[in-house]
């Protein structure tokens, strides 16, 4: 039987880790890579390490930040942020990473999950999808897809 | 993206919701506070992982603590070794 996962997500801005509320008001919770290694070392299944400003800043992601913290981990890591085409992927696969994750790119150009499962298997693929409820809005069900950190609505509904 | 950062607990109906709709595992991820939103959004909610940050990066949850929860709520996890 598959376990269920816990996994600890870093959001990572200017090279530390923060953390807010709705993605606002963040405040500084360390060092990437001493972050993750406590979080696996108290048991995590899988670390996730998201560069939250790189898509809106027109950033490509952070490899250094992403070796740091690979190189510490004996867990599955997970990169995601500013990941726009194939290349981004095999940037950060050979930074460490196991999977990554993408979000806004996934919105503008879906054919890249496919492209990057075709070449690095749908294992390391993983789809994120910042959800707002919305009232009367275009998402038919209730919740609306935005991109680029929260930032952008998209009118697409999450469910379909 | 309404529950980020609250410790509200996790929305299991849009969970839900999103795993009944695909075939591929679902990570539920935002509002995560305390050891019963995980077992609530594993059970209710049918996620195959969840995530969180507040609470583990500001020492709310300790994670092998909630694995221990888990394990006491009969929800399958890895130990932590």
């Amino acid at each position: 039987m598959l376990t269920k996962r816990i996994i600890a997500c870093l959001d990572v801005d200017g090279g530390r880790v923060v953390k807010g509320v709705r993605f606002k008001n963040l405040r500084d919770a360390g060092d990437p890579a001493q972050c993750a290694t406590a979080h696996a070392r108290s048991g995590a299944d899988e670390i996730v390490l998201l560069d939250i400003t790189a898509t809106s800043g027109n950033r490509r992601p952070l490899l250094d930040v992403i070796r740091a913290t690979a190189r510490s981990l004996f867990v599955p890591f997970t990169v995601g942020g500013g990941i726009r085409q194939l290349e981004d992927s095999a940037a950060i696969f050979d930074a460490g990473a196991d999977k990554i994750a993408i979000n806004s790119a996934a919105v503008h150009d879906p054919t890249l999950i496919g492209r990057i499962a075709a070449c690095f298997g749908s294992q390391a693929v993983v789809v994120a999808i910042d959800a707002r409820k919305v009232n009367g809005g275009s998402a038919k069900r209730g919740f609306e897809v935005f991109t680029s950190g929260g930032r952008v609505p998209t009118g697409r509904d999450a469910i379909e | 993206m309404d529950r980020d950062g609250t410790q509200s607990g996790f929305d299991c109906q849009l969970v839900r919701e999103v795993a009944e709709a695909v075939p591929i595992p679902v990570i539920a991820s935002g509002g995560a506070g305390s050891a019963l939103d995980f077992i609530q959004v594993f059970n209710e909610g049918r996620a195959d992982a969840a995530l969180a940050a507040s609470i583990f990066h500001f020492g709310i949850e300790n994670i092998a603590q909630l694995k221990r929860e888990l394990h006491n709520a009969s929800v399958p996890v890895r130990w932590p070794c």
